[in-house]
C-alpha cells in the first residue's frame, strides 16, 4: 500500500533531475529494489502510473531490478545470499550475521530527452 | 535521448528527516512500536504508560489512519500525547519522518527534556517496516492468536525490530499455537531479537518489559551527553 508514497518521493526526485538536465520529458527510469523491502513491484509500476500523470513524465519506461538478500556472517565473516529467511551461515552454522543486501531503493538512471 | 546516472536513495528525503528527528528527541529513548491491527499495542502502551509515570517523563506519539481513539486512551493518564491521523496526509498506511517531526513539535520534544517518547505506529506489519522515523529502537507486537509464522511471512518487520513482544499469552490454553515453532522461526531471521513474552490485559510479565526499558533508557542516557 505505501508504493503510493514511494511512486510520489521517485516522481519527486526524477522531475528535479530533469529540470536540473533542462531536458523536457522522462523515457525511462531503472530502478533497483532489494527483495527484503517491502515493495511489491507491479504495486509500485501501478503507483507511478498513476502519480505520474499530467507530468513530463507520463509514459516512461520503467526497469525494476530486484537485488537478492544478502547477509555476511559476524564470525566467519562469509557472505551467503539469504534464501528461505534463513539467515544462519552456511559455513559456520552461526545465526549472528548482518544484513548486507535486500533494503535497496535506488533510482539508478534516468532516459530523458 | 541521454541517459542520465543518478543513483539515488529514493528514501533520502525520509531519512534526511528522520536524522532532524534524532536532534529534537536529543537524550530521550524513543522507541517505535509496531504491529498488525488487534495486536494490543494501545493496551501495552497503557500499562507501560501507568508503570513508568511515576519513574519517568514520558510522552506519547499515536499514529492513525482516522480517529482520535487511541490517544484518548493514554490522556487517562495525563501524560503528553499527540494523534497523528495518516488521513490528513493522504491516507498513510504508516508513519513516516515528517509526521513525526510534526508530532515531536506538537508535544514540545526539543524543550520538554523527555525520558522517554513512545511512538505508535499504524497497525500494519509492512508499510512501517520501510520507513525510519528517528527512533532509537524498534519493537514488534505479535498476538498468539496470529499464529507461529507471521516471522516468515513479513520478514523485513522482525529483521529490523530489536525486541518482540509475544502478548495475549493468557489465551494460550484456548488456542493451538506452538510457541517453540514460533520461536524457531524468529531465530532464523533475527537471534539479536529479545523476546518478552507477557498478557498486557492481565499484566502479566510487564515487569520483564519494564526491565527492558529501563535498560534502553539507561543505554541512551549515557551515551548521549547534553548538547550543551
Amino acid at each position: 500500500m505505501h508504493e503510493v508514497a514511494i511512486a510520489e518521493e521517485i516522481r519527486d526526485i526524477v522531475l528535479k533531475k530533469l529540470d536540473k538536465h533542462k531536458a523536457k520529458k522522462v523515457c525511462g527510469i531503472k530502478l533497483v529494489i532489494g527483495e527484503l523491502t517491502t515493495i511489491v513491484p507491479d504495486a509500485l509500476l501501478f503507483a507511478l502510473e498513476v502519480v505520474s500523470e499530467k507530468t513530463p513524465m507520463k509514459g516512461a519506461k520503467i526497469h525494476i531490478k530486484t537485488i537478492k538478500t544478502k547477509a555476511k556472517c559476524a564470525k566467519c565473516k562469509k557472505e551467503f545470499e539469504v534464501a528461505d529467511f534463513n539467515y544462519t551461515c552456511p559455513k559456520c552454522r552461526n545465526q549472528d550475521v548482518k544484513v548486507t543486501a535486500g533494503r535497496e531503493m535506488i533510482i539508478q538512471t534516468i532516459e530523458m530527452e | 535521448m541521454a541517459e542520465v546516472d543518478v543513483f539515488e536513495n529514493i528514501m533520502k528525503r525520509n531519512e534526511e528527516q528522520a536524522e532532524k528527528n534524532k536532534k529534537i528527541i536529543g537524550r530521550a529513548l524513543c522507541i517505535n512500536i509496531m504491529s498488525s491491527p488487534g495486536a494490543g499495542k494501545t493496551t501495552i502502551l497503557e500499562r507501560t504508560v501507568e508503570r513508568l509515570k511515576k519513574k519517568y517523563k514520558i510522552a506519547v506519539i499515536e499514529g492513525d489512519i482516522a480517529t482520535s481513539n487511541d490517544a484518548n486512551r493514554i490522556k487517562k493518564f495525563k501524560v503528553p500525547v499527540y494523534q497523528i491521523k495518516t488521513e490528513n496526509y493522504g491516507g498513510g498506511c504508516h508513519l513516516d519522518a515528517d509526521m513525526v517531526n510534526t508530532a515531536l513539535k506538537k508535544i514540545n520534544a526539543h524543550r520538554k527534556k523527555y525520558d522517554i517518547i513512545i511512538i505508535e505506529n499504524v497497525g500494519n506489519l509492512i508499510c512501517p517496516a520501510d520507513f525510519s522515523l528517528g527512533e532509537d529502537r524498534k519493537v514488534v507486537v505479535l498476538s498468539v492468536t496470529e499464529g507461529e509464522d507471521k516471522p516468515l511471512k513479513y520478514p523485513l518487520m522482525f529483521q529490523i525490530a530489536d525486541a518482540m513482544l509475544l502478548n495475549k499469552i493468557d489465551l494460550v490454553p484456548h488456542l493451538d499455537f506452538n510457541q517453540e515453532e514460533l520461536f524457531k522461526n524468529i531465530k532464523k531471521i533475527n537471534s539479536k531479537l529479545s523476546l518478552i513474552r507477557l498478557s498486557a490485559s492481565h499484566g502479566t510479565y510487564m515487569e520483564n518489559w519494564e526491565a527492558l526499558l529501563d535498560r534502553w533508557i539507561k543505554e541512551k542516557k549515557w551515551r548521549k551527553k547534553p548538547s550543551h
